[in-house]
């Protein structure tokens, strides 16, 4: 097979040679691409303890994803499982997030003594989370 | 408008009817784009008790203008091997809190470790990506 395609390298490191490590791109590895990015709001109840939301993403697959909440206490964008820092124990503020091939499924939970809303700011890639 | 730009496929599918996730590369989609990454070692004192750990934060800074995009990979000395890096925060048992937190804002990164551990300090291990990637 004839040997073509694209290549190109980071600074410093020739392009002909260089390890894919070394590699910006190359047209034989597949790079993520996305798809969606935006954010929905999530009413989290304290009588329940949590608030879900979907997000529909209109791939008729499982995508590969990434989520980020911003939680009750700080401005700050939260990692999943990751927990508010406002309080160091007892402290139940966290996002979770799970995919099927219709939506990512987004769930707050929280033991805060009233209700509030949380926002998930997500990236959906077109690459499958599996093959 | 016109149909233009660049596109490759992954080998087997032709570039010109292959389906979207059988790209390997398209124009039309943005893709993940490393701004910096780093590493280091944090060590946290030793627990006052097993549910009042000590904390530790490495706040990094981006310098971007906006919430970037970010991916932190940590081990967990205390509950598990050392040296073995996860993408995910380790949950916490019962009333203590997670070993480690990850967040971002418009200024830094901040990632967060705890130890519930009382009888010894731990040296936590951390890597972290940040993307140009806007997400707020």
């Amino acid at each position: 097979m004839a040997d073509y395609g694209i290549k190109i390298s980071k600074s410093g490191f020739p392009v002909l040679t260089a390890d894919k490590n070394d590699q910006i791109f190359n047209s034989e590895a597949n790079s993520l691409k996305i798809w969606a990015t935006g954010n929905v709001n999530i009413s989290v109840s304290a009588a329940s303890g949590f608030g879900t939301a979907t997000v529909a993403h209109n791939l008729s697959y499982e995508p590969f994803f990434l989520v980020y909440f911003k939680l009750k206490h700080a401005s700050k964008l939260w990692f999943q499982d990751s927990q508010d820092d406002s309080r160091l124990l007892a402290n139940f503020n966290s996002g979770m997030v799970n995919t099927d091939s219709t939506n990512l499924n987004l769930r707050v939970n929280t033991d805060e003594a009233s209700d509030w809303t949380a926002t998930a700011y997500y990236i959906i890639f077109i690459d499958k989370a599996y093959e | 408008m016109s149909d233009y730009g660049a596109k490759v496929s992954q080998a087997g599918y032709d570039v010109k009817t292959a389906a979207k996730e059988r790209l390997v590369f398209s124009s039309k989609y943005d893709t993940f784009k490393v701004y910096v990454t780093g590493n280091g070692t944090l060590t946290v004192a030793a627990a006052v008790d097993p549910f009042t750990p000590r904390a530790g934060t490495v706040t990094v800074a981006h310098n971007l203008s906006y919430t970037p995009a970010y991916f932190v990979f940590v081990d967990n000395p205390v509950w598990a091997t050392a040296g073995k890096l996860s993408p995910y925060t380790f949950r916490s048992i019962g009333a203590t809190h997670n070993v480690a937190n990850f967040a971002c804002d418009s200024t830094n990164i901040y990632i967060t470790f705890y130890n519930p551990d009382s009888t010894a300090s731990h040296d936590y291990e951390y890597r972290y990506y940040i993307y140009y990637n806007e997400l707020a």
